[in-house]
């Protein structure tokens, strides 16, 4: 009986355990492909995610960052440089934006990056804008990053 | 009904004593190992450094003989990787030559969203060759942040920050000027090795060589620490120096949460022995009945 008890508790612990590995794959998959975990990527390695939380703390963060230096930040939206160089990326050529379905692909190089903000939409994606450029929305949802040495 | 209702309150039981010791588990663990999660008081375990070695594992505190482009392999005891932070946390690290000038750095890290086991480290590595037998020092300031947002270098620094030195290999490297032309063709003795861009070095005169090894310019990138603001402490902190009372205090509650868990671990024993204890009396008295 207690054996059983015994069996039945490790299965369930497995269950559980590899449920939460599956579920988080899953999660994964999905929100790379809806715009709402977007992978950054260089030399053809995931080296973090962002999402449209990530993007308002980083955003709160520059701003704090930048008052600091005497500065002042955009309200809601951070710079492109400021996300990336968040991620990790160092050391390279320029990055390429791709949106969700079939919106304009972006190869943008370090220098052109001045007045790119990255914006959170309500439904939990986010935006690039050019600040700039009179608040043009270049990628509506963003789906990916990738650097380019 | 009796024996239903019993069995019944076994299986609260082994619930309840399962939750407990699903949620404290993971808890101390996570106190233990991981990111000095602040309680509810908002006490934040201090964050401190556990290593700081080179590519081959030996230990570049006070080291000799260091490769001219070295990488550091920074091991701290909590997450100081987390994305929110790591441009502020970027620009605690320093690294000055024997003059005082800021080097420029090159940080890497690996994302806790990619890997989670390498959150508690950082690579840090000078931007652009560095001098031979010159003598560095990497300062990290008490800035830096735990992902928790509470946790400070600071804590375990007595607010100095971490001071490491070293020695790269080889032989100082001076620069001589070229002799001066004298005017009036005066007789030139003008001393070789004046020109020297050590300040302070003894122009040895068969170790002298001329700029030869440069150092090459390198790309500029997002993960370089120049321009700071924070300059290096007058009085170098080891790592490990901590306000006592602060630190006592943090070591109780970690001590107290450790001994909750222990006791979480015993009562979910004993409550198995003392079953297992009464199912074989039972069967027992069963086989005695029959």
């Amino acid at each position: 009986m207690i054996n059983r008890r015994i069996v039945i508790g490790i299965l369930l612990l497995t269950l559980v355990i590899g449920g939460a590995f599956l579920f988080e794959k899953v999660t994964r998959v999905q929100g790379s492909q809806n715009g709402k975990l977007v992978p950054v990527v260089q030399n053809d390695k995931t080296i973090a995610y962002l999402d449209a939380g990530v993007i308002r703390q980083l955003s709160c963060e520059e701003r704090e960052l930048k008052q600091g230096q005497g500065g002042s930040g955009s309200d809601n939206a951070v710079s492109l440089s400021f996300a990336l160089g968040s991620a990790g990326i160092v050391d390279y050529e320029y990055v390429e934006v791709t949106g969700l379905g079939d919106s304009e692909e972006f190869k943008l190089k370090q220098e052109e990056m001045e007045g790119i903000t990255l914006s959170s939409n309500s439904n939990g994606t986010f935006s690039m804008v050019n600040k700039s450029g009179g608040n043009r929305v270049m990628v509506k949802e963003v789906t990916r990053f990738y650097a380019a040495d | 009904m009796m024996r239903f209702r019993n069995t019944g309150q076994k299986a609260g039981m082994f619930v309840l004593l399962l939750s407990i010791l699903l949620v404290v588990l993971p808890l101390a663990a996570y106190g233990e190992g991981g990111d000095g999660t602040g309680n509810s008081r908002g006490v934040f375990k201090p964050l401190g450094l556990v290593s700081a070695t080179l590519t081959d594992g030996t230990s570049i505190m006070d080291a000799e003989n260091v490769p001219l482009q070295p990488e550091i392999t920074m091991h701290f005891d909590k997450n100081v990787v987390y994305l929110i932070y790591w441009e502020r946390n970027k620009r605690c690290f320093h690294l000055y030559d024997e003059d005082g000038q800021e080097q420029e750095l090159k940080l890497s890290k690996i994302d806790d969203t990619v890997d989670f086991s390498k959150r508690q480290y950082i690579w840090v590595e000078p931007a652009k060759v560095l001098a031979p037998g010159t003598s560095y020092t990497l300062y990290i300031a008490p800035g830096l942040l735990a992902k928790n947002g509470g946790s400070t270098l600071s804590m375990t620094t007595n607010n100095q920050g971490v001071t490491i030195k070293f020695r790269t290999a080889g032989e100082k490297t001076v620069q001589i000027a070229p002799p001066a032309l004298p005017e009036g063709n005066t007789p030139s003795v003008a001393a070789a090795g004046s020109g020297s861009t050590v300040p302070g070095a003894n122009p040895a005169t068969d170790n002298v060589s001329l700029n030869g090894d440069s150092p090459a310019a390198s790309k500029s990138d997002t993960g370089t620490t120049a321009n700071q603001n924070e300059t290096a402490p007058t009085v170098p902190a080891a790592p490990g120096e901590v306000d006592e009372a602060k630190f006592a205090a943090l070591q109780r509650g970690r001590m107290m949460q450790n001994y909750v868990a222990i006791s979480a671990v015993i009562l979910l024993a004993g409550w198995v022995a003392v079953e297992v204890f009464r199912r074989k009396r039972q069967i027992a008295r069963g086989a005695k009945d029959d």
